[in-house]
């Protein structure tokens, strides 16, 4: 081949860069698709309408969570509180219910909760410059302790209403609920993500925060929306699961921010900020459930989830890492 | 001669005017001892029982299992990276030494594939770190899974208990000249660590290594190896947090050590540990683990809800690295 | 003022603005005329980085007035610069490489569609890309790869999109600081040849660089500033760059530098068939010892690889490397060392130094093992002496041997740089832009040290864009082109305009 200077080489090699988002999703579809149908074959109870839509309501609450989190990772950022958010706001919603507060301002209030406690985060982030990765770690210890005293270790319980239970358990044209609500917050992410200000900020900070600070942008004011964003998501996941569980213990909630950027990175957004997929983060929820309901139909002993969710992310990272090493990439030093 | 004089009257300034409370404040581990100082004559004052020769030993006794676990954490940060897996790691070691003296196998032999096994997983760690190039924070989250997804294939059929040998349970509960074994292996781990860190090519090339990995490189510091063998050092660390914690505790639960990586990285920021690479202290994560085990201690005497020790631990860790921040924005 | 008042868009009087213990702008006053070049000139540290962020609202001044068309103004932020018709450019790449250039354009600004009452606004990404797409037109009359990341887009694309941001908010004024930096020869003259376009459409331009040279080909007037002061304004026809300098230093300075003749003794490095893919091409060349060699090029030609390949800091697909005759595999910059070569990059703070390191702990990095005893223990006395004869020897400026590196000036941090080289006991070091971000003073002090390495047998490689330095020291130079060496000049053959001309291909 000719020596057409370097200019034409990192044009060729960075070409391929931006189709592997979109090829990205297609494999994510084709992974998908593929565990469908292997697990229709192996087992006749997956391929079932039931089966899916109990699939679709059990990712329903991480994926939502993780939409949330697609937005903070997009910055650049990270936010680990998001399941203990999770947990206080269930808690919050439950508490006022079981005081007697109307249904409406309960959940009002754990969402505003949600809101405020994000907006902390990024306060501590911003002002006080602390890494996201520091300051929401701090923020899910402080809040789950919080929980913690708040319940007295024992769960609230005896607050469910005819109507609070309906955004758990009820369903409309035969599918839950919080499937409904994820789709529904999927929409309008999506558009406040790819067609709205917002948006186009959020993965302008996460590309290059100078680009963003220059152009006259407030950028701590953006940082601190796009984690007040997560915490609102996670409290609506929080509200959700109140009333999924009819109780809520000092643990709801725990874990979920490692299974929502789970969710995201299989989705195929980076942690280094910049892009990200909503669709992605969806699939990547759905899949990780699927694999968990396949190995649950397989009497698969339920200790090999956690070895095979681990190598599900080691897969998804290596996955594009491997793919750039065998195209031959150029040093670009 | 034409200098910029910014830079000339810069570097007069941190040479010369600097605060000299300042300068105090940012020596290695004099600003967490002043906050241990203060709880520790709090605590004297306002709880009775605090100052007895078994309180204390207790207390120095409880933090010695995170005190290890962070001194790999923070190995581990200094480079930059960091070791989620370490808490499953523990629990993975423990288990694997526990079963296999369960099924008869030499104390020793057990406790060397215990630590194996930890070294190992850590070197998994950083193997996959450096040559593929992927987060840590990713790669030690995944291993987080694995290693207690095995631990509990290792606790499936039957608990790992029963197993105790004498000798195993003197290493975490015997005394030496009064002095608890655990203490005296810690105390023989922290000096040799922080003579490791302090006066050893190896302590300095993983600074190097941690400030800037490409510089590093450039001047002929071979950065992979070391970050490998960081991780493999957290590895074993956590492996011996976990051997310790077996024969403390004399049975293997499957959840034990989860958790670990987040008191760990409380100790070793409480400590001065940047998360940017670059800066640590053997001295001031020892401390930091110490703070830690004091406020769960506290809270104990003063007959305040275990609860609130989350509470105290996050607020604590958003303290020291917000001062750590502020004084790095300072120099 | 002797100008006409309608014609200066912007007039600064008495300047003044403090950081704690520095003065860095003391009273300086400015005018910018529609429709000119304003070349804005000074050593590193003479105040025009603060001066041009007050004129961009990033700073705010202690002192002094900015008018804007007559109107005095107190410039707020960033945004306030730009309503007032003031853009700025800056050095380093301020687009947000995700982003197509459509995205960057607007990024802050975006137009948008507003239902539900202004409730709602849904970006209109078609008026957008057309108004992009008016500009470009107006001003380049090319448009191409507005819908592309311009992380794709190369060097010139990108600052071309970063003009056309500057001007989409209908700027009347627009700073540029080193906007030629990362750009190839030809590309610019294409750089040029747009900021001409703005000058007749009657945009003024204020033009910060070090390339005099290249200030001629552009700038109406000179404005020189010394120490935080303005020293001067001249008017481009009536000065040249000599007078311009001796401004710039205040005195006199020899531009001329000259290598002293050293014997020049057997042949100490020699690179045979270097190839990297799509990089470097058949790369052959060798050093004597006493010998300087330079390597000439434009921006982009392969320089850097070329030298980061042989001290095996990237992956080379075939080549080999002998030192004084013998072959050495090298395969990191450890194996390097361990030949006798070394590399003091290009970007010192970021792969030269380590600057939160101290200056002890930098000169004995390369060669820890000279102060370990027993394997692995640091022997510190013998490391503190090692350090502070360097400190000596190479005359660097630092309080203690502990001071972190970060605070000394850029000269001091190439010496200690160069310490640690020297504590290898090289027998070749490779210079990359051995003098980039210097100031003259210490440059020379560069020079005699890279002098007396070569008289004690030693043997340099330097690559250099400053091209009467690398003609000045070397005694022979290879030019590179496109990745490859394309001609070799002897001491006496190379002139500007012939490197020049193989440099940017005018042999083929």
């Amino acid at each position: 081949m000719e020596n057409k200077g370097l200019e034409t080489v990192y044009r060729e090699n960075n070409f391929r860069f931006s189709l592997k988002i979109d090829r990205y999703l297609l494999g994510l579809f084709i992974v998908l698709g593929a565990i469908i149908v292997v697990m229709s074959f192996l087992s006749a109870n997956f391929l079932t309408h039931t089966n899916l839509l109990n699939v679709l309501q059990q990712a329903s609450f991480v994926m939502i969570l993780a939409f949330g989190m697609t937005f903070v990772l997009s910055t650049g950022g990270i936010d680990l509180s998001v399941g203990s958010i999770c947990g206080i706001c269930g808690g919050m919603a439950a508490w006022l219910l079981n005081k007697d507060v109307n249904v409406a301002i309960a959940i009002a209030a754990a969402l505003l909760l949600g809101v405020i406690i994000g907006a902390v985060n990024g306060l501590t982030i911003t002002k006080l410059n602390l890494s996201p990765f520091m300051a929401t770690l701090a923020m899910m210890i402080i809040l789950r302790g919080i929980l913690y005293v708040w319940t007295g270790a024992i769960p609230f319980r005896s607050y469910m209403t005819s109507s609070f239970q309906f955004l758990g358990s009820g369903r409309i044209f035969g599918v839950q609920f919080p499937v409904i609500v994820a789709i529904v917050l999927l929409v309008v992410l999506l558009i406040l993500y790819r067609k709205m200000k917002f948006g186009r900020h959020i993965l302008a900070l996460g590309s290059s925060e100078e680009a963003v600070r220059i152009s006259g942008i407030k950028v701590d004011m953006l940082r601190i929306k796009v984690y007040a964003l997560s915490g609102l998501i996670a409290a609506a996941a929080g509200v959700l699961l109140a009333s999924r569980l009819a109780t809520v213990n000092p643990e709801m909630g725990k874990g979920y921010e490692l299974e929502a950027i789970a969710a995201a990175i299989i989705g195929g957004t980076a942690l280094t900020g910049g892009k990200g997929t909503l669709v992605g983060t969806a699939l990547g929820a759905i899949i990780l459930f699927m694999i968990k309901n396949a190995m649950n139909l397989k009497n698969v002993n339920p200790y090999w989830e956690t070895i095979v969710i681990g190598f599900i992310i080691l897969l998804a990272v290596a996955v594009p890492i491997l793919a750039g090493y065998i195209k031959g990439r150029v040093k670009n030093s | 001669m034409i200098t910029n004089p910014k830079i000339t009257i810069h570097s007069k300034k941190t040479a010369n005017s600097k605060n000299p409370f300042l300068i105090l404040l940012t020596r290695e581990g004099v600003g967490v001892s002043l906050i241990l100082i203060l709880m520790f004559l709090f605590l004297a004052v306002s709880a009775p029982n605090f100052l007895t020769v078994g309180n204390l030993s207790n207390l120095l006794v409880q933090s010695l299992f995170v005190m290890l676990v962070a001194f790999g954490t923070m190995f581990v940060l200094s480079t930059g990276g960091i070791d989620l897996s370490v808490g499953s790691v523990l629990g993975l070691a423990g288990g694997v030494t526990g079963w296999l003296m369960m099924n008869g196998l030499n104390m020793w032999i057990a406790i060397l594939a215990g630590l194996f096994v930890g070294a190992l997983i850590g070197a998994i760690n950083g193997l996959i770190i450096t040559k593929l190039g992927v987060s840590a924070f990713l790669v030690t989250f995944a291993m987080l899974y694995i290693a207690r997804g095995v631990l509990y294939l290792l606790t499936k059929d039957e608990p790992i208990r029963n197993f105790v040998t004498p000798e195993f349970a003197f290493l975490a509960q015997g005394k030496v000249l009064g002095i608890p074994m655990p203490v005296l292996i810690t105390l023989v781990i922290f000096l040799l660590l922080y003579f490791i860190f302090k006066s050893t090519s190896y302590g300095r090339l993983i600074i190097a290594a941690g400030s800037n990995t490409e510089a590093a490189r450039l001047s002929g510091v071979s950065t992979d190896r070391i970050k490998i063998s960081v991780y493999a050092l957290s590895g074993l660390l956590a492996a011996v947090a976990g051997i310790l914690l077996t024969s403390r505790l004399t049975s293997v639960q499957p959840s034990m050590g989860s958790e670990y990586e987040l008191e760990a990285i409380a100790a070793a920021v409480i400590g001065g540990t940047s998360l940017f690479g670059g800066k640590a202290s053997v001295v001031g994560v020892a401390i930091g683990a110490l703070i830690l085990g004091l406020v769960s201690n506290g809270l104990d005497l003063l007959s305040v809800n275990q609860f609130y020790r989350l509470i105290i631990t996050g607020l604590i860790i958003i303290t020291a690295v917000a001062i750590e921040r502020y004084l790095a924005a300072k120099s | 003022m002797a100008v006409e008042d309608d014609h200066v868009l912007i007039s600064l009087t008495g300047i003044t603005k403090e950081f704690p213990g520095v003065k860095a702008l003391e009273n300086v006053s400015l005018d910018v005329r529609k429709g000119e070049v304003l070349a804005l000139v000074g050593e590193n540290g003479a105040g025009k980085s603060t001066l041009i962020k007050i004129l961009s609202g990033l700073y705010h001044k202690d002192n002094g007035e900015i008018r804007v068309r007559g109107k005095s103004v107190e410039i707020q932020d960033a945004r306030h610069a730009q309503e007032l018709g003031i853009s700025t450019i800056f050095q380093e790449p301020t687009l947000a490489p995700h982003l197509t250039a459509v995205e960057n354009v607007y990024l802050g600004r975006e137009i948008y569609h507003s239902y539900f009452g202004g409730t709602v606004k849904i970006l209109n990404e078609k008026e957008m890309y057309q108004e992009t797409e008016k500009l470009y037109r107006n001003f380049f009359s090319t448009v191409e790869d507005l819908k592309r990341p311009v992380i794709e887009l190369g060097a010139l694309k990108n600052r071309v999109i970063e003009i056309a941001k500057a001007l989409s908010v209908k700027a009347s004024v627009v700073i540029m600081d080193e906007p030629t930096a990362a750009l190839a020869e030809h590309e610019r003259e294409v750089l040029f040849d747009f900021i001409r376009a703005l000058k007749e459409q009657g945009v003024s331009v204020i033009y910060v660089s070090h390339h005099l040279k290249e200030l001629f080909l552009l700038a109406d007037r000179f404005h020189v500033m010394r120490d935080g002061k303005h020293i001067a304004t001249v008017s481009a026809d009536e000065t040249d760059i000599d007078q311009l300098v001796s401004m710039m230093v205040g005195r006199e300075i020899s531009n001329f530098i000259a290598k002293e003749t050293v014997p020049i003794g057997e042949e100490s490095l020699r690179v045979i068939g270097l190839n990297q893919p799509g990089v470097l091409k058949n790369i052959n060349f060798h050093i004597k010892k006493g010998e300087i060699v330079g390597i000439a090029g434009l921006a982009g030609s392969g320089r850097t690889e070329t030298v980061r390949a042989v001290v095996g800091a990237d992956r080379i697909s075939s080549g080999a490397v002998e030192v004084d005759g013998k072959p050495f595999r090298i395969q990191s910059p450890r194996d390097a060392i361990r030949a006798g070569i070394g590399l003091l990059p290009e970007n010192r703070k970021l792969h030269g130094a380590l600057i939160e390191m101290s200056v002890s702990n930098n000169i004995t990095l390369a060669s820890i093992k000279r102060v370990l005893s027993k394997k692995f223990v640091l022997k510190k006395k013998a490391e503190l002496d090692i350090a502070s004869d360097y400190v000596q020897r190479l005359g660097i400026k630092t309080p203690t041997v502990h001071q972190k590196v970060r605070f000394l000036s850029g000269g001091n941090q190439q010496k200690v740089i160069l310490a640690k080289w020297l504590f290898t006991k090289p027998k070749v070091l490779i210079f990359d832009e051995p003098t980039i971000g210097i100031d003259v003073g210490a440059k020379v002090e560069v020079y005699n040290l890279m002098a007396e390495f070569v008289r004690g047998g030693g043997g340099i490689l330097m690559v250099s864009s400053d091209l009467p330095e690398l003609m000045g020291l070397s005694d022979r130079i290879y030019v590179m082109h496109k990745g490859e060496f394309v001609h070799e000049f002897s001491r006496d053959e190379a002139t500007e305009e012939n490197i020049m001309y193989y440099a940017s291909g005018g042999h083929q």
